[in-house]
């Protein structure tokens, strides 16, 4: 009950507060008292402005407490009425606070600055009790937070207490299977004339409310000038209601519309728009989101008919009518007049062009001003304006003749051409006499230092390529991957040249490399050998044993072995350190080897054992000897 | 060579997703480019200078650009902005003639609400024009040009034959000497930019003798002077004259180019 009073009287005061034109207010509002120590409650700051301008907002000083969410918001509320309108301005800072200690604490006021002025808020008392013990808060009406960024109908943390409450929606429909969240794209027509309108919508469907919707990727017209057109919406957000599609009803919101006018014929498709929408609860935490993607779409863009009148341009598509006006018809030599010509109709104005000014002899013209009118509902329309200004050099009578603009009317598909009436003007006095500021060279002037023609002081107009043109040199410029071009070549020259000398030093055969080579080859003969021996092959393997001695002793020598008498053999063996036992027992291998070779059946297997033994025992006999030995060999 | 596959399979896959990042982010950027257009056509400037800010901000070189954002401020009356969005583009790319003309109407325009003559201003020193002589966009490709050419022909160098190692090693010198020059037109306007110039953008501000607003107001500027900045103190820059005069100015008043 007392949380109720409490409600009720902060709202009536609110309400009070913020009628239009009641001035500024400044207030701020607790959502409920007492509160529990470590129970969420809401506090709203809220500022209303008639005209005025605020800056320099300081919040509260929240001492006991600690802010949990804070969201600030921005509306503005306009009002028509017989008295006039009001345009109000209200600003709002809501702050979820939790209390962390028991007793009776205060909000201090905020303060604000508004046309100079400082404003305060009043202070609040808040009585903390037990977690528990306090009232809970009143129920929200929608157990859907309504409103919020993209959304109307927000008051995110006070949903009951929105002083400009909205009608409540109606219960939701049960969601029928296979219903689902989409975009869809909805053209007016899919092939038109080059220059003849086409309107396209996207349109969002959704199965239930959302809190948030943001564009992700804008559908690309290329091929087409676009007009954006007006898309109908509730206070900055998204206009939703009820619709029914294939017998299912889902919330519809209108998102953007467009007027496509095709530049040149052919077949051009309109890239997907493409958004996210998602659903937060009441801490703004997201509960969910999606991606939504709506379908591309091709148009085909036809020429116009043949026939088209001289002087006519191609954008002047729809339907026009012209008419042409002078400020006055009688003027003085070196007194300006104004010539409006003015195209009202539909089609896409902006880009046609006015008829050219003829030339006027006795007269100088100067560029003129161009002012584009544009309405933009279903059919994009509107006026376009040349103003010239038309200086008199001397005196006599003058005729302009008739403008003439020729059209593509869509709805007769044919050609047609508006005319305007020739006018007459009269100019007096005399071109000598006249002779003064006003007939030299218009220079560039404003307007306050008297009569000067402004519009030659304009600038060149935009630049409205269809992509943005970088500048990569300037880009580099200001970029650090300058310095990697100026580092990179020298560290990778010198990466290769070191490359190159490692190389060349791991591919020299060195002394103790060549032992190891020599040795991992015996090694493997001998294995083969023993192979051999153990499946019965004698010959074989004594075969190998003679390979072996023979490549180790050429690789100790220096020389091929092969080919040596036993007595050449000796001397070469001895040459190289080895003692004569050794050299016998070499010789004596090798002996056996041959043996083997020319008389096969004299060997016995344990001979064979033996010679495999011993040549193992002479390479490593060998691999002893001094290097020096083998090198002086 | 499983290595040498290796790093190329790497080589190729960032390649792969640099390209497609980088399609993306052009995308986004026409996307917003686009905008601009279409809102300065609607005769909606605040919503193109919107839309040409965030491509600034997206540190987008273009002169276009900055053309463009010149043409939309001079609509929307912001003199000090417009010359400064010019003198951008001048930067980018001197030779742009749109830019320089629309230069010279918005300096005119200025001249005729408030007109800044000083006193005794100096003329930029010689090694100052001559470094800027060229645009960055130039320099830097005659740099990057020419110093990759000449390390290209060393590569090529060390596969020659001995005999015909001397025309290329005197290719590579000639390249080199002329990088060399180019790099140093390139550091010296570095070394500038290290100093750089910046356009007053509101139409009347109060600089001060030091840098806050309680101290003494030396002398007022107005929209679209260039001056120097030499130095900052928080949110505010001390900035030279071209006669020498100095004084505080709030950095927001102020547009680097």
């Amino acid at each position: 009950m007392r949380a109720l009073t409490c409600l009720v009287a902060t709202s009536t005061l609110l309400f009070a507060t913020t009628a239009f034109g009641q001035g500024t207010s400044f207030t701020s509002r607790l959502g409920r008292n007492p509160v529990g120590v470590g129970e969420a409650f809401p506090f709203e700051v809220s500022l209303s402005l008639d005209n005025a301008r605020m800056e320099d907002y300081r919040p509260p000083d929240f001492r006991g407490f600690r802010i949990v969410a804070q969201q600030p918001s921005q509306s503005t509320q306009i009002q028509m009425g017989g008295g006039g309108g009001f345009m109000r301005q209200i600003y709002t800072w809501n702050y979820q606070l939790v209390a962390l200690q028991k007793g009776k604490l205060t909000i201090a006021p905020a303060s604000v600055r508004v046309d100079g002025r400082e404003m305060r808020t009043e202070k609040v008392s808040v009585t903390v009790v037990d977690s528990g013990q306090a009232q809970p808060s009143p129920q929200p009406r929608q157990q859907l937070p309504r409103g919020v960024p993209g959304f109307p109908g927000a008051n995110f943390f006070f949903p009951d207490l929105d002083t400009d409450t909205e009608p409540v929606s109606p219960p939701e429909p049960a969601k029928p299977a296979g219903r689902r969240n989409f975009l869809r794209v909805v053209p007016s027509k899919t092939k038109a004339f080059a220059g003849e309108q086409i309107t396209v919508e996207w349109q969002m469907y959704l199965t239930e409310r959302q809190n948030n919707y943001a564009p992700t990727k804008e559908p690309r017209t290329d091929g087409f000038w676009a007009e954006e057109l007006e898309v109908p919406q509730n206070r900055g957000g998204l206009s939703l209601s009820e619709q029914v599609l294939e017998g299912r009803v889902y919330l519809f919101a209108p998102l953007m519309r467009k007027a496509l006018f095709g530049l040149n014929p052919g077949k051009y498709t309109i890239t997907p728009l493409e958004a996210d929408i998602s659903r937060v609860d009441f801490f703004g935490a997201t509960v969910h989101s999606e991606h939504l993607k709506a379908d591309p779409v091709t148009m085909e863009i036809v020429p116009l008919p043949a026939g088209a009148p001289a002087g006519f341009d191609p954008s002047a598509v729809g339907k026009f009518s012209m008419a042409a006006e002078v400020d006055r018809d009688h003027v003085q030599v070196g007194e300006a007049i104004t010539l409006k010509l003015r195209v009202d109709g539909q089609g896409n104005l902006r880009k046609i062009a006015l008829p050219g000014m003829p030339r006027l002899d006795g007269w100088k013209v100067y560029e003129p001003k161009i002012n584009v009118q544009m309405n933009r509902g279903d059919v994009v329309g509107g006026s376009k304006t040349a103003e010239y200004l038309l200086l008199p050099e001397r005196s006599g009578q003058t005729t302009l003749p008739a403008f003439s603009f020729s059209y593509f009317d869509t709805h007769k598909g044919a050609y047609s051409t508006v005319k305007t009436e020739p006018l007459h003007l009269v100019v007096t006095g005399e071109a000598a006499t006249a002779q003064g500021p006003h007939t030299t060279t218009p220079v560039a002037a404003p307007a306050a230092s008297g009569g000067e023609n402004l519009l030659t002081l304009d600038v060149r107009p935009l630049r409205s390529r269809p992509s943005l043109r970088r500048d990569l040199g300037s880009a580099l410029y200001h970029s650090p991957a300058l310095l990697g071009v100026a580092i990179a070549p020298p560290l990778l020259l010198g990466l290769v040249s070191l490359f190159g000398v490692a190389r060349t030093r791991l591919g020299q055969e060195t002394e103790g490399k060549r032992r190891r080579k020599l040795r991992r080859s015996a090694n493997r003969r001998l294995h083969t050998a023993t192979a051999h021996l153990r499946e019965g092959r004698l010959a074989p393997s004594l075969g190998e044993i003679e390979r072996v001695l023979s490549e180790f002793l050429t690789g100790k020598v220096g020389r091929p072995v092969a080919g040596m008498s036993r007595e050449e053999l000796r001397a070469a063996l001895a040459s190289m350190g080895a003692g004569p036992s050794l050299t016998e027992s070499t010789v004596t291998a090798l002996d056996t080897c041959d043996r083997a070779r020319f008389a096969p059946g004299s060997i016995h297997p344990e001979e064979a054992s033996r010679a495999i033994d011993r040549a193992s025992e002479i390479i490593e006999a060998f691999e002893r000897l001094p290097s020096s030995a083998g090198a002086q060999a | 060579m499983r290595l040498l596959r290796a790093e190329m399979a790497v080589l190729g896959f960032a390649l792969v997703v640099g390209a497609f990042a980088s399609q993306a982010r052009a995308d986004f950027l026409d996307q917003a480019w686009m905008r601009g257009n279409e809102a300065h056509l609607r005769g909606d400037y605040a919503g193109a200078a919107a839309a040409y800010q965030q491509l600034d901000k997206q540190r987008v070189v273009s002169a276009d650009l900055y053309y463009n954002l010149g043409v939309t401020y001079f609509r929307l009356g912001q003199l000090g902005r417009a010359i400064w969005a010019f003198e951008r583009a001048l930067v980018v790319a001197p030779d742009d003639e749109d830019a320089r003309f629309n230069l010279t109407q918005a300096r005119k325009l200025t001249d005729q609400r408030a007109h800044d003559k000083l006193e005794g201003a100096e003329r930029e020193p010689l090694w100052s024009r001559v470094v800027t002589f060229f645009s960055p966009s130039t320099e830097v490709w005659l740099f990057c040009g020419l110093y990759l050419g000449c390390f290209v022909l060393l590569f090529v160098r060390r596969r020659l034959a001995e005999d015909s190692r001397l025309a290329v090693t005197t290719a590579a010198a000639v390249l080199g000497t002329t990088a060399l020059l180019a790099g140093t037109l390139l550091l010296g306007r570095m070394n500038l930019d290290r100093i750089p110039f910046a356009i007053v953008l509101p139409d009347t501000v109060t600089v001060k003798e030091g840098a806050d607003s309680n101290f003494r107001t030396s002398f007022e500027v107005h929209g679209g002077l260039r001056v120097r900045v030499l130095d900052h103190e928080q949110d505010w820059v001390r900035v030279r004259l071209a006669n020498g005069l100095e004084g505080f100015v709030r950095a927001e008043d102020l547009g680097l180019l």
